[in-house]
């Protein structure tokens, strides 16, 4: 039997905790409430929740505030709430350690997908070696990239932003994180070019205009293999 | 007469001579030097490079010949008065010219000043306005938030224990697809409101035309469902140089556009290619086209024809004009031949960069 799962909110909005509290607790889990930067912190350390949603607007200071601190001794899953325009805060927030974000306004199934998502990735144990999703699979340590059991020749750098993202199934990757992994840290300033190596990617495993969509792109933000 | 023109200066000159004349028997012949150079020293700084050797030249001349024995001549008997106009030349024309030189400086630096604040004034304006409109689109969007989150809450608790009566089904679905309308409302509000303001900086990369095709029909396809959309492009890759979300932006609200302008199950058609230096974006419908009269304020804020998909304030194509306009290119609109109108987008051609070219390999 699965142990109650505790979930910390942290908004200082109030009517935005009360829904996600009554949707959570719907759901089985059990809810905590912070308002602040401060509280957030706090109250991390003293019920020790298995997931944190996490508002970036705080009133006593920046949401990625409460992510750097306890990133530093937790790696409990984070989704952070943000709004649409926001494209900056989301990279930031995804660079510092968050595991997904939603954009507000959002859907109570849509946060709960996410949930189960974020709830997975901190189970693995690692990346499988044989990756399925759809019609792709990918062999990681041999090398082998199959779709609908054809096997694609892949350049070496489409095969690391490949198994890069497959480390990630299902969460957003950013640029620079792609930019970091494969040419190194020297080059996260280059985000410019990355779209047309992702597109040659995508060229290859969705080589037709209704191919089933694999990669999906976070304009702005990055990318997501999804898990079909 | 400008008082810094060659004849002011002349005049000016001439003036201080008549005086020096005056007051010659009480100072002598070699004090009048000092009287011209005090003169040209004082005003130095008002004159430009011209008039100070004017006013240098013309009064050594005029004490040379008016003054310095002997009089009436160009000559100069004594050899030390020889030294002293030399040396007297040279110290109104340097003298002058550095007053000048710091005049110069002065104004510049000044100026530099003043730009320097204009340009603070400036950040300072455009981050309140940032603020201010993060402000406004926070107040929008919590309490559609709670809204939303409450009502698809209350849907999820009514699918798993569905009741007869479904007036909860429907009213729920109506206070959700009416929020999802009014957040697209608030969108297009504050998109325009950020145009105006001049606040968007365009974050620009390399990418292919088509990718912007395909992920412009998928995010929109939940709304465009009673459509059937195709797509062309060329065999190799057009690349853009701009901003992906903007001009992503751009062709959505085209496509929407096409969508709320054409019967159900009609086509759209979106198509790329390059062409004479510019990249041509096309998005087609099968519609009733569009009246010529109107054609010209197509693009205006708030002008709607009547529409099928209802809602909308009448931005989503100004809106992409802007957009468009922010990469250096246009939209254009006709109505086509049989059936319907076409928009375009127009974009500057830029070649491509060889990382580019070659990363294909």
């Amino acid at each position: 039997m699965r142990a109650t799962r505790n979930i910390l909110i942290v908004d200082d909005e109030k009517s935005i905790r009360k829904f996600l509290k009554v949707g959570l607790e719907m759901e089985g889990y059990n809810i905590f409430e912070a308002s602040s930067v401060h509280e957030a912190i706090q109250y991390s350390v003293a019920h020790r929740p298995d997931l944190m949603i996490l508002d970036l607007g705080l009133p006593d200071g920046d949401g990625l505030d409460v992510l750097n601190t306890i990133r530093e001794w937790s790696a409990i899953p984070v989704i952070v709430l943000t709004v649409k325009e926001d494209e900056q805060n989301k990279v930031k927030a995804l660079d510092s350690g968050a595991d997904d974000y939603l954009t507000k306004p959002f859907s109570m199934p849509e946060l709960l997908a996410r949930l189960r998502v974020a709830w997975r990735h901190g189970e693995k144990e690692g990346a499988p070696p044989v990756f399925r999703s759809g019609p792709l699979e990918v062999d990681i340590p041999g090398h082998i990239v199959k779709l609908d059991g054809n096997v694609i020749r892949m350049t070496a750098t489409e095969f690391a932003i490949l198994k890069l993202l497959i480390k990630h199934a299902g969460k957003v990757v950013t640029h620079r994180q792609i930019l970091k992994e494969i040419w190194g840290p020297n080059s996260v300033d280059q985000t410019q070019y990355i779209r047309v190596y992702v597109g040659h990617l995508r060229k290859k495993i969705e080589p037709y205009s209704d191919s089933t969509r694999i990669i999906q792109t976070e304009p702005g933000v990055g990318y997501c293999l999804l898990e079909l | 007469m400008a008082p810094d023109s060659y004849l002011g200066v002349g005049a000016g000159i001439l003036l201080i001579s008549l005086f020096n004349y005056i007051i010659k028997i009480y100072i002598g012949y070699r004090a009048v030097g000092f009287v011209f150079l005090l003169a040209i020293v004082t005003f130095g700084p008002f004159l430009r490079f011209g008039t100070v050797i004017l006013a240098s030249t013309l009064s050594a001349l005029i004490w040379n010949f008016f003054f310095i024995p002997p009089q009436g001549t160009f000559t100069i008997h004594a050899p030390e008065d020889v030294m002293m106009v030399i040396t007297y030349f040279v110290i109104a024309v340097t003298t002058g010219l550095f007053s000048t030189q710091l005049k110069k400086n002065e104004t510049m630096i000044r100026k530099q000043n003043e730009a320097e604040r204009h340009a603070k004034i400036l950040t300072e304006s455009e981050k309140l306005l940032r603020t201010l409109l993060d402000g406004i689109s926070h107040e929008l969007k919590t309490p559609l938030t709670a809204i939303m989150g409450a009502a698809t809450t209350l849907q999820s608790q009514h699918d798993k224990q569905p009741n007869e009566d479904s007036i909860y089904k429907e009213l729920l679905k109506e206070i959700v697809s009416s929020s999802e309308r009014l957040n697209y409302v608030f969108e297009n509000m504050l998109d325009m409101t950020r145009l105006e303001s001049n606040v968007i900086h365009l974050k620009r990369e390399w990418f292919d035309v088509l990718e912007l095709i395909q992920f412009s029909i998928d995010r929109q396809s939940k709304r465009v469902v009673q459509h059937t959309i195709r797509f062309y492009t060329e065999e190799e890759p057009i690349y853009v140089h701009g901003d992906f979300t903007i001009l992503e932006h751009a062709l959505s609200n085209l496509l929407l556009n096409a969508a709320s302008y054409s019967p159900e199950h009609s086509k759209i058609t979106l198509s790329a290619k390059k062409q004479e230096g510019v990249i041509l974006i096309a998005v087609q419908d099968q519609g009733s086209g569009i009246p010529e009269e109107y054609i010209p304020r197509v693009f205006d804020k708030f002008f709607r024809l009547h529409a099928t998909l209802s809602g909308g304030l009448g931005l989503g194509l100004s809106i992409a004009k802007n957009w468009v306009e922010l990469h250096g290119g246009t939209i254009t609109v006709k109505n086509n031949s049989d059936q319907g109108a076409v928009f375009t987008i127009q974009l500057p051609y830029v070649e491509p960069p060889s990382v580019i070219l070659d990363s294909a390999i």
